[in-house]
């Protein structure tokens, strides 16, 4: 097992935290009618966005999935541009063009969330061919919902990443359902791991709500890939306690199986953790979860005062 | 200005030149698809390109049209400069995913972050008897996504100098070449500087009783069809468009104001196609009160390309068609 | 709705409302259904591609959309607005009576003493429009072209001119740069060795302790950095140091010597190189021969393919074939996994790939790891036989020397053969010489018999 200094685990908790906070202030911004589009939140994941990105080094670039806030966040995404893009302001990442769907912060290795389940595979290969070719020793973090694994681009980019061996660690977030679609209706394995053994790459299935597995695996897959080894598939099986989408209204589960996956809650995992091994003082914990809620608060007034886009920008940027 | 050094030689020669001269210019720049190797490139076009760039630049992928245009996109966007090829233009339905809600609008979505520097080629059109899956003109459904670029050369040196240019371009460039002129000869600038601007409508061949728009091998057989009827005292003017979006519309236009008189025509299926997108403009323009004559389009016929020879050139508008259109416009027929 | 049907009348300058030439439908004949007469005016739309439907159509001339209008083109229309004529009273000579421009601009010129003369076109009829030329810009339809056959179903006679060469003043070549600072003036280089021209590299030096930097090593950072990579080579040196002296005291070591005949060799070598290259995307060496060899060899010799660990002789049933490989700053023991199984091709791709990656440096501790067996050349610095330390755990090392021309006698004659020394240095508590000299006369009788390491 890894070791795990006192920083880490105090960013690991900020960040999940941060997390957890903007998508319950995004929730009560689409609510009062402020946010336009609708929002897929990540409460639940936040574990498994915020440790793996935790788990890279500087440099390193991702690929988000259109449930991708917890993963910005983890990724070191500025929450004030990201509360900004959600409401559409000229201060936001993409200008208010892109919205949640396309929160992208290229510069710094964010290839950008994808509205197209599946469409963030072959783009991540692409990312990770310029890291092999130039020989940065960089790799490509590329997430996936469990749904997006029965995409054709799925198997394609998987197939070319392992032939070409390239720096890549696909991390599948299995929230146990495509939309509506259980897993068990849309696939015929237990695994979506398994699938690794077709491209004759290493596939590992982990929990998704243990922060300690998720660091621990995803610092070997990592490590893997950026030694020129080729790909390696994760799937940590975790749950969103959202709908789908804000239109959603669930007939397809019962509240029993979301109060079951509620007891497992990561954040709750994370401050067992730290109790138990006596990490941080309670007052300590308490100060991280202030700090981590003020920073969404000052989020959401930095979005509500910065202006709207000029209607003129509708026509820049359609070519670079 | 001294007059350029020119050489003969083929349009596939040419943009294979074209190709080898900007990757020898800039490292960044790759090149991929399927059996572009060992092999040559299925028409033969990147013969030797692999020996002087060796794997790492010159890369065959499996047959993943997906992944590749996908992998360029991904690639483009960090830093390289990626050239790849369809086998056959057909194919680009497999990629679609990746250059239309990816690759075309990743710059304006994401607020000018990220430019997508690409270059898409797509081998089209009929005339080799390859049957309905290997001989479409698709160009019709790329000019439809804001964000690409879409060009198509009608000679070797538009060849040469805009795959040039579409490489230098820092936005994902579809590079639509027909497979039929692939043998076809013509002089090509040396200077390895040599690049034809994207954007720009060209004339092609000057006159004032009739206005055609076309590109591609129509090109040709309206080129004829005006030498034709040049006997005859009638001066067609021809333009092709060579950027088929976002398309420089301003010749077109005046040229129409000239003559009073359009036709337009394209191999592509007549429905929908670009032909109709470059009429609604002219209508919509200053030109609409010059025009002396409905317009005519000659487009493909609106069904699949059949197999058979003579079925297949049945399909496609034929040097004759340009003739009895202008004919028509002059009311002599 | 218009009751009075006009009917068609020759052109005249009245100034009465004046239907255009009607169609022979529209006089023919009358039916009921406002429906159908919508629907016909629909197709008679004017295309000639169905221009045989109209002969079917019967139309009530009170819903004829058609009757009251006057059929002229856009640009007719303009000039006769610009020059206050009325357009009903122009007759059109085009196809249906149409009236055209020509038609319009007869009757400006015909009544000079017509009021307002506002319009541009006035200066321009007959004039300015018809000389203003084309944009001779464009040069780049190069008239040489393929041979286009002749329409058979051609009923005109038509002669196809060659066509004519432009004007070489009308070419502006230069002029469609686009300018781009970042990328012009890059020279091409070419890349420091392509992986298809590499050659083996093997340096003896018995180690296996580079863990701990060959990650560093992928993230290379420069200036301050190459200080650091200094001070862990010393580092490395001293442990280095250290294992030889262990290796020395620990182990007996025994050595024996034999010569191979590389003739056949170097002959199948030159005969299968093209072939493999294209299969196996590297190019073969004599090494990859002796690698085949050794792997073989200790397939049948398993003693000499075991650790001594723990005073514990652990023969292994896989060879995993470790192969010192001299880099610019370091000597490294790369290890090709499952040796035993690989057939020729697949062990020069092994081989090249794993030198690739060292050359890249972008490889893991665990490429570095669970070696059975070493080979280390010094061939390429003309060393012709020497014995080297025994890379530990592994209870034997094979050396290799230099490729040389000796006179030896081949099948009763004396000839020149390339000959090549190999030496085996054996821990005596692993395995007995005799063990030892059958493992070298296996590989001898291999690489003395080249093509069937090629099955």
């Amino acid at each position: 097992m890894i070791e795990l200094s006192e920083e880490i685990l105090l960013r690991m908790y900020y960040k999940m935290n941060q997390a957890r906070f903007f998508e319950e202030k995004v929730e009560d911004l689409f609510e009062k009618g402020l946010i336009y589009e609708t929002t897929y939140l990540s409460k639940g994941e936040e574990a498994t966005g915020v440790v793996s990105c935790l788990a890279l080094e500087k440099g390193d670039l991702t690929s988000l999935t259109h449930r991708g806030h917890s993963q910005a966040i983890g990724f070191g995404l500025d929450v004030n541009m990201m509360m900004a893009e959600l409401l559409g302001k000229s201060t936001g990442y993409c200008k208010g063009k892109g919205g949640s769907l396309h929160i992208a912060d290229v510069e710094n290795g964010n290839i950008g969330a994808n509205g197209i389940v599946g469409g963030g595979f072959t783009l991540s290969c692409g990312a990770a061919l310029t890291q092999k070719y130039k020989k940065t020793g960089k790799v490509v973090l590329c997430f996936a919902g469990d749904g997006a694994t029965n995409e054709g681009s799925f198997h394609e980019a998987l197939n070319l990443a392992s032939v070409w061996k390239l720096p890549i660690v696909f991390l599948i977030e299995n929230n146990l359902y495509g939309m509506s679609m259980p897993v068990s209706k849309h696939m015929n394995i237990e695994n979506i791991s398994d699938r690794s053994a077709s491209y004759n790459i290493p596939g590992l299935t982990i929990d998704g709500t243990d922060f300690l597995e998720i660091y621990d695996v995803m610092t070997k897959s990592l490590r893997y890939a950026r030694a020129g080894r080729g790909p390696v598939l994760v799937e940590a099986k975790t749950y969103r306690y959202n709908g789908h989408s804000s239109s959603d209204a669930q007939v397809y589960r019962n509240k029993e199986e979301v109060q079951k996956w509620q007891k497992k809650d990561p954040l709750i995992r994370f401050v067992n953790y730290l109790h138990e091994n006596r990490v941080f003082t309670d007052k300590q914990i308490q100060t991280i979860e202030d700090e981590a809620k003020t920073s969404i608060e000052h989020a959401v007034e930095f979005a509500m005062e910065s202006p709207e886009p000029e209607i003129t920008t509708v026509l820049e940027d359609i070519y670079a | 200005m001294e007059i350029n050094e020119m050489k003969k030689m083929t349009y596939r020669d040419a943009i294979r030149l074209g190709m080898t001269e900007e990757m020898r210019r800039d490292d960044d720049v790759i090149f991929l698809g399927e059996d572009i190797g060992l092999y040559g490139g299925a028409f033969g076009l990147s013969e030797g390109m692999l020996d002087e760039f060796g794997e790492a630049r010159v890369m065959d992928t499996p047959i993943t049209e997906a992944a590749i245009v996908g992998t360029a996109v991904g690639a483009a966007a960090t830093g390289l400069r990626p050239v790849c090829e369809m086998m056959f233009m057909d194919f680009v339905t497999m990629g679609m995913d990746a250059l239309v809600n990816q690759g075309a609008k990743m710059h304006y979505m994401f607020g000018g972050q990220a430019a997508v520097p690409m270059v898409l080629r797509l081998p089209a059109g009929s005339g080799s008897g390859a049957g309905a899956q290997h001989s479409q003109s698709l160009e019709a459904w790329l000019c439809h996504v804001p964000g690409l670029k879409v060009v198509t050369p009608s000679t070797p040196a538009q060849a040469k100098g805009l795959i040039k240019a579409a490489i230098r371009d820092n936005n994902p460039v579809c590079f639509i070449e027909h497979k039929m002129l692939y043998k076809m000869e013509g002089l090509v600038p040396v200077d390895d500087e040599f690049t034809i601007e994207i954007g720009k409508t060209f004339i092609e061949r000057p006159g004032k009783d009739v206005t055609i728009v076309t590109y591609g091998t129509l090109l040709h057989k309206a080129i004829e069809a005006a030498e034709f009827l040049a006997e005859e005292g009638i001066e067609v003017e021809i333009i092709n468009p060579v950027t088929l979006y976002p398309m420089d519309m301003k010749p077109i236009v005046e040229s129409v104001i000239k003559t009073g008189r359009l036709i337009v025509a394209h191999e592509a299926s007549k429905t929908g196609g670009v032909g109709g997108e470059i009429v609604a403009r002219v209508v919509e323009s200053e030109a609409f009160d010059y025009l002396n004559a409905p317009i005519i389009r000659l487009g493909g016929l609106d069904v699949p390309i059949p197999y058979n020879k003579e079925l297949e050139a049945a399909v496609v508008p034929q040097r004759n068609d340009f003739v009895h259109g202008v004919y028509r416009l002059l009311n002599r027929e | 709705m218009e009751k009075e049907v006009i009917l068609p009348i020759e052109k005249s300058s009245s100034s009465e409302i004046i239907a255009e030439k009607p169609i022979e439908a529209v006089a023919a004949n009358i039916t009921g259904e406002p429906e159908a007469a919508e629907k016909s005016a629909k197709e008679l739309l004017p295309n000639p591609n169905q221009a045989q439907i109209q002969d079917e159509i019967e139309l009530k001339p009170e819903t004829d959309p058609r009757l009251e209008k006057v059929r002229a083109t856009p640009a007719a229309r303009r000039v006769a607005r610009e020059h206050h004529i009325d357009i009903q009273t122009i007759p059109g000579s085009g196809p249906n009576g149409r009236i055209q421009i020509e038609d319009v601009k007869r009757m400006v010129v015909f009544s000079p003493g017509h009021s307002g003369y506002s319009s541009p076109e006035t200066a321009v009829i007959g004039t300015a429009l018809e000389e203003i030329i084309g944009n001779p810009e464009n040069v780049f339809s190069d008239p040489v072209k393929e041979e286009i056959k002749e329409d058979k179903s051609e009923k005109r006679e038509t002669k196809i001119k060659k066509p004519v060469a432009m004007k070489p003043a009308a070419r502006n070549n230069k002029s469609e740069m686009i300018p781009n600072p970042e990328l012009d003036f890059v020279p091409f280089v070419e890349g420091e060795v392509e992986p298809l021209r590499e050659e083996i590299i093997v340096k003896s030096v018995p180690l296996s302790s580079l863990e701990k930097t060959s990650f560093e090593k992928t993230v290379p950072e420069k200036n301050e950095k190459q200080l650091e990579n200094k001070t862990i080579l010393t580092e490395i040196r001293k442990d280095i140091a250290e294992r030889m002296v262990r290796s020395n005291l620990e182990t007996a070591v025994i050595t024996l010597t034999t010569e191979i005949d590389m003739t056949e060799v170097k002959d199948l070598r030159k005969k299968i190189s093209k072939k493999i290259e294209s299969q196996a995307h590297f190019r073969c060496t004599y090494t990859d021969f002796l690698l085949m060899a050794t792997a073989r060899a200790l397939m049948k010799q398993p003693i000499i393919n075991s650790s001594f660990e723990n005073d514990e002789i652990i023969p292994h049933a896989y060879v995993n074939l470790g192969f010192a490989v001299d880099t610019d700053d370091e000597m490294i023991i790369p290890v090709i996994k499952n040796a035993q199984d690989m057939s020729f091709v697949e062990m020069v791709k092994h081989r090249g790939e794993t030198l690739k990656s060292i050359k890249n440096k972008y490889y893991t501790p665990e490429d570095l790891e669970g070696s059975t067996f070493t080979i280390t050349n010094l061939g390429m610095y003309g060393i012709l036989e020497f014995s080297a330390i025994i890379n530990q755990p592994n209870g034997a090392i094979l050396s290799v020397g230099e490729v040389v021309q000796r006179v030896r006698v081949h099948q009763g004659e004396a000839v020149i053969r390339s000959v090549m020394k190999i030496s085996l240095n054996l821990d005596r508590r692993v395995a007995d010489g005799m063990a030892g000299a059958k493992f070298l006369q296996d590989v001898k009788a291999d690489m003395e018999n080249p093509s069937l390491l090629l099955f």
